[in-house]
């Protein structure tokens, strides 16, 4: 199915990636025209709705709540993306280098993987966060330690699957090298899937992160994110509940947005390349 | 039964594609009938419009198909009349199918469930229809039907699961699933294309037997006039959705195109008498090749020469090692065995430049066009990857050398611009023969180039194969399991049977006078046109 | 005897990375910058510091104390607490255990048989309305933190309407059984994600085999519809019911975390922030070896389903093994 064709149909879609990037948009260009104060402490002022002076009201340390939403949101979104570009970095990198090295190296590679992914994850993160403190870099650090083996396992796989096809076969036989096969043939080739995993793993990171702020192993005030902001919320439900829906709100509109414009992806896929079968986009 | 006016509509992404176009077929005339057609014909859409087994995207437009059957959801049963299946509901057609009108279709292993064991299976025919009957009469008369399609040990095999059986004897028994009601019709949806010659025979002689103990009608579509010839009575001609012809024989067509699928056919059953030249020298030897995997030999003990300008052909069926054989010859599999030399230069102890020469000088077509071109490269990079790596000519010659190969292989030069999926499957055929050709390589292995193609397509394909092979003094090994394909080409040829050489030597010589017992058995198997002159 | 072989195989694998877990728990909270008692650190004088330290064992190098942990560990001694000195890490867990097995036991009866059929019927009546529901709701569930629905329902249900408890958990002669109107909400939220997992995994396995060719073949035998669904689509669409196993167990382990703090019940998963938020250095050892262990388990449990169903009979297997031909 043509892109084109696929957005004139599907107006909620294009809603959803409108909204979206607006959002990005407010969340970084917004700090320079709102004149809330995120960092003062006003004890006077506490848990106030919304007013002129702070639209989305203040929080229980009387702090604008729309300027610590807007940082919030860029927090969160920087983190996500940062973990995205590690996570796909690492894992197509050591996926190639599995496919480079081939038997001995390979099967050492994919032991420690193993190893790896048999750990619960969320323990080894919250475990690393105790050890790091909390802070962006220990964030960072801890959530990505052990995304980056799906991804180096899906990249080995499909690899190893491209390699039997006969272009590679034929490519060989053409005087390529192994290197150029994986840089012209096979990286190209599995494009759409690793824009399919940005769209997946973007959200997957802003909840991660949110949820271990909310515990509280995560980020801590005076940082902000969303997951600070809605842990702020919860202790305030009684009095101002409006301090955990907004940041709660805009968490769920990221996270549906990035799922409709995953699924738009897929459904995108272009039945030209069929080399990619259905089974190689769904996890 | 009678169709008349049939018309399919399909729409897939807002585009609708006329499937069928006003066909009328029937099966009167004779026990077995056949349709014969490409892929897209229509011939199999109109089989499943029959059984009410269309997608959910197919649209009937118009017509109706008759069928006479004694209905028992009818209030006044047991009386035989006519109905219009179309008209049916869906809850109606259950008491048909499998009962009155059964189906067997091409690939036996996707259409029997994996995880049920195949007596259930076929049993589940019979207590579709006949759910008071007794398990122990069920079970008695799957057994009798399985040993009656010729499985052996039937009492025991009951309980064994679909992978457990070959591709020919899972089709045998879904036969039986289709054949235990007796219904009045039987579709055969290409039932023997997936599967090799021998087998192939064994099933059609299984069918025509089946048919005349009983009184149960077959439709048989196929995409091959041969197997027609062998087995229907009278036959339907399809092209693009249309009937375009009908009549007793296959042998006196009206219409162009059916007079072109007949006259491709009889020349694939000529044998030529081509001599390899006495000056050509050998270019490649492969000797004791003996390849293993785990305890099974793929390639045992092959030995076989090459020389210049000869087409050689290597012939056999799935599992014989043909495959396994070229890519020893083309350096991507080492033998466990054995030697290749190319020039007198044994293959394993080249130096890097002798290889490098090597493997510009062997290239490869292969068997599936969509899988040969990269899908993200344009026709010229496609060409010319082969050029840039082993420098063959100039950067800036470079545009016109594409132009020229796209010439030799007959394709506009318009399309070194375009993608694969563009291009139709006879035209990425030619790209790749383009690409091989661009390297300015002495030996082209041509693995099944045509299998995937019509026989149109096919043919050209062999033609420009041959041309090229003529003008310039290229050798080609050429891969067929079809024996007729290569009679007409090849210089010499090989029949693989297990791994093994059955017969190795001068076409003619093999074919007329073959000694061995398997090449005899095979070249039997292959459905035969009757050659009037 | 091969089956056998890989069982005995997967338990010894099973050991060697519960032993790397607790290598790696030991040595990253034994290097944690700052002290380990800083938690009662300034409540003590000088010289109950130095008692402590010993009682602890904290004036023993490191590997030391590393090989007297692993020593107690294997004799089933966890310690002692270090900010509630009374306190027996063992007998807490074992105090602590029953209310996060019983919420757990309750979210999965609850979430998995719902969400299992949820996905039958959606997939079976493809683009209906309640296909669309199905859909819907699933994107929202994974869209929305189990947090945040947890709160609200909290908040609404149980404190506006006052319908449920809003905190709380039954105990004594109810621990196991009774004490229902504590439970309702916790498992409620808690089972939100089985249902929105196990419905898709479901839809999108009946939706395969319901598009395959044997399909086909058994409508084309005269099969009715619900002869089929029973007999071939059941059948084969429980397959991937296996490879769903260890997300299962992620999701009771990460979903217990949440739902435990917020509602308060007093369970490993509350049990384990609270020691994470304090530093509690034994607590978080003994609790991340156990959540760890049952994790685990069902990974090895998983791949030993895998080895005993013959690839051969697995539809899934042989598609895969058909795409990858090497």
């Amino acid at each position: 199915m043509k892109l084109k064709h696929y957005l004139r149909h599907r107006r909620a879609t294009v809603f959803w990636i409108v909204g979206f990037l607006l959002l990005v948009l407010t969340a970084f260009i917004g700090p320079f025209f709102v004149h809330g104060d995120s960092v003062t402490i006003v004890v006077d002022d506490r848990n106030s709705g919304p007013s002129w002076q702070h639209p989305f009201g203040t929080d229980n340390l009387g702090r604008d709540l729309l300027m610590r939403v807007l940082l919030g949101t860029q927090n969160s979104l920087i983190i996500a993306v940062i973990a995205t570009i590690i996570q796909l970095v690492i894992g197509i990198s050591y996926g190639s280098i599995m496919v480079f090295f081939g038997r001995r190296v390979d099967s050492f590679m994919m032991r420690l993987i193993e190893i790896i992914t048999s750990l619960p994850d969320l323990l080894i993160t919250m475990l690393l966060l105790i050890w790091l403190g909390n802070s962006f870099g220990a964030m960072l650090f801890a959530l990505t330690v052990t995304a980056w083996c799906p991804t180096a396992r899906q990249v080995r796989g499909l690899f190893l699957k491209f390699l039997n096809y006969d272009f590679v076969i034929a490519a060989q036989m053409l005087g390529s090298r192994l290197p150029k096969i994986i840089i012209k043939h096979l990286l190209p080739n599995i494009m759409s899937i690793i824009i399919l995993d940005i769209a997946i793993a973007i959200p997957g990171y802003i909840f991660s992160e949110a949820g271990l702020s909310f515990l509280g192993v995560g980020l801590k005030s005076p940082d902000t994110s969303l997951g600070v902001l809605i842990q702020i919320g919860q202790s305030n439900i009684q009095i101002a509940p409006h301090e955990l829906l907004i940041p709660g709100a805009i968490l769920v509109f990221i996270v549906l947005a990035m799922n409709f414009i995953a699924d738009a992806i897929r459904d995108v896929y272009d039945s030209r390349y069929q080399f990619l079968s259905k089974e190689d986009y769904a996890n | 039964m009678q169709i008349k006016n049939l018309s399919i509509n399909f729409s897939t992404s807002g585009q609708i594609i006329h499937a069928v176009q006003d066909v009328n077929l029937n099966l009167d005339h004779a026990k077995i009938t056949a349709i014969v057609g490409e892929s897209g014909s229509g011939k199999s859409v109109t089989a499943r419009a029959i059984m009410g087994l269309l997608e959910k995207n197919a649209i009937i437009t118009s017509g109706q198909i008759l069928h006479d059957d004694d209905f028992q959801f009818n209030s006044d049963a047991q009386k035989t009349q006519t109905v219009d299946l179309l008209t049916l509901s869906n809850k109606q057609m259950q008491k048909i199918r499998g009962k009155s009108i059964a189906m067997v279709f091409q690939d036996s292993f996707a259409y029997a469930d994996p995880t049920m064991k195949i007596g259930y299976q076929v049993a589940e025919s019979v207590r579709a229809h006949n759910p008071r009957l007794p398990k122990y009469e069920v079970k008695e008369l799957v057994i009798q039907w399985l040993e009656k399609v010729g499985i052996k040990n039937a009492r025991t095999r009951y309980n064994d699961y679909p992978h457990q059986f070959s591709g020919g004897q899972l089709q045998r028994i879904l036969i039986a699933a289709a054949l235990i009601n007796s219904p009045k019709v039987l579709i055969c949806d290409e039932p023997t294309t997936a599967l090799d010659v021998t087998t192939q025979k064994v099933i059609l002689e299984l069918l025509k037997e089946l048919s005349s103990q009983t009184d149960t009608k077959i439709l048989f579509i196929t995409h091959d006039i041969a197997v027609v010839a062998n087995i229907a009575d009278y036959v339907f001609v399809m092209q693009n959705g249309r009937v375009i012809e009908e009549s007793r024989s296959i042998y006196n067509p009206k219409e162009a195109y059916t007079q072109q699928l007949l006259q491709i056919a009889l020349n694939k059953q000529k044998i030529n008498t081509l001599q390899i030249q006495e000056q050509n020298s050998q270019i490649l030897t492969a000797t004791g090749i003996s390849v293993q995997y785990g305890k099974k030999h793929a390639v045992k003990n092959v030995s076989l020469s090459l020389h210049e300008n000869e087409v050689l052909g290597i012939v056999g069926e799935s599992g014989s090692g043909k495959t396994t054989l070229i890519k020893v010859i083309s350096g991507i599999l080492y033998a466990q065995k054995g030697d290749v030399n190319y020039h007198g230069v044994s293959v394993a102890k080249m130096s890097k430049s002798q290889k490098a020469r090597f493997r510009q000088n062997v290239q490869m077509i292969f068997q599936n066009p969509n899988h040969s071109l990269d899908p993200r490269m344009k026709i010229e990079d496609i060409i010319l990857e082969g050029v840039v790596n082993y420098n063959v000519v100039e950067k800036n010659a470079q545009t016109q050398y594409v132009k020229e190969l796209l010439q030799k292989v007959h394709l506009d030069e318009k399309l070194a611009t375009r993608y694969p999926h563009e291009l139709s499957g006879g035209q990425k055929q030619r790209v790749s023969i383009a690409r091989a050709l661009a390297t300015q390589c002495e030996i082209l292995l041509c693995d099944e180039p045509t299998s995937a193609l019509d026989v149109q397509t096919e043919f050209q394909i062999l033609n420009l194969l041959r041309e090229i092979q003529q003008e310039t003094n290229l050798s080609i090994i050429f891969i067929t399991h079809d024996i007729n394909l290569i009679t007409q080409y090849a210089h010499n040829i090989i029949v693989m049977h297990n791994g093994q050489i059955a017969g190795y030597g001068n076409t003619h010589e093999i074919i007329e006078n073959p000694t061995d017992e398997y090449i005899v058995q095979l070249l039997e198997s292959v459905p035969k046109l009757q050659v009037h002159q | 005897m091969e089956v056998l072989k890989f069982v005995i195989k997967s338990v010894l694998k099973m050991f060697l990375t519960l032993f790397l877990i607790l290598t790696f728990t030991f040595f990253l909270l034994n290097t944690v910058p700052g002290d380990p008692l800083a938690a009662r650190a300034e409540k003590m004088s000088e010289s109950q510091h130095k008692v402590l330290e010993e009682r602890y064992g904290l004036n023993k190098p490191v590997v030391e104390r590393y090989f007297d942990t692993l020593g107690n560990v294997a004799r089933g001694d966890f310690g002692v607490s270090v900010v509630n000195p009374e306190s027996d890490v063992k007998e807490t867990i074992l105090f602590r255990a029953p209310a996060s097995i019983r919420l757990g036991i309750q979210q999965m009866l609850l979430g998995i048989p719902l969400g299992m059929v949820l996905g039958i019927l959606a997939a079976y009546f493809k683009g209906r309305l309640i296909d669309k529901f199905v859909r819907i709701f699933s994107v929202v569930i994974i869209s929305v933190p189990l947090m945040i629905v947890a709160i609200l329902l909290q908040r609404y249900i149980a404190g506006e309407l006052g319908l449920f408890p809003v905190i709380g958990w039954p105990k004594g002669s109810e621990t196991w059984f009774g004490g229902w109107k504590y439970t309702v909400l916790p498992t409620i939220v808690g089972s939100l994600g089985y249902i929105s997992s196990y419905s898709r995994l479901l839809r999108n396995s009946v939706l395969d085999t319901i598009s395959s060719e044997y399909i086909v073949s058994a409508r084309a035998r005269g099969l009715s519809e619900f002869k089929i669904i029973k007999d071939h689509v059941i059948r084969n669409s429980f397959i991937p019911i296996i490879t769903g196993l260890p997300l299962t167990l992620a999701m009771g382990i990460t979903g217990s975390f949440f739902v435990e703090s917020i509602f308060n019940i007093p369970g490993l998963g509350k049990y384990y922030i609270t020691a994470v938020q304090e530093r509690d250095m034994p607590m978080i050892l003994a609790t991340t070896l156990l959540l760890a262990a049952i994790y685990v388990f069902f990974i090895m449990i998983t791949d030993i389903c895998y080895k005993l169903v013959d690839p051969r009979i697995n539809p899934f297997a042989t598609r895969n093994q058909r795409g990858a031909m090497r």
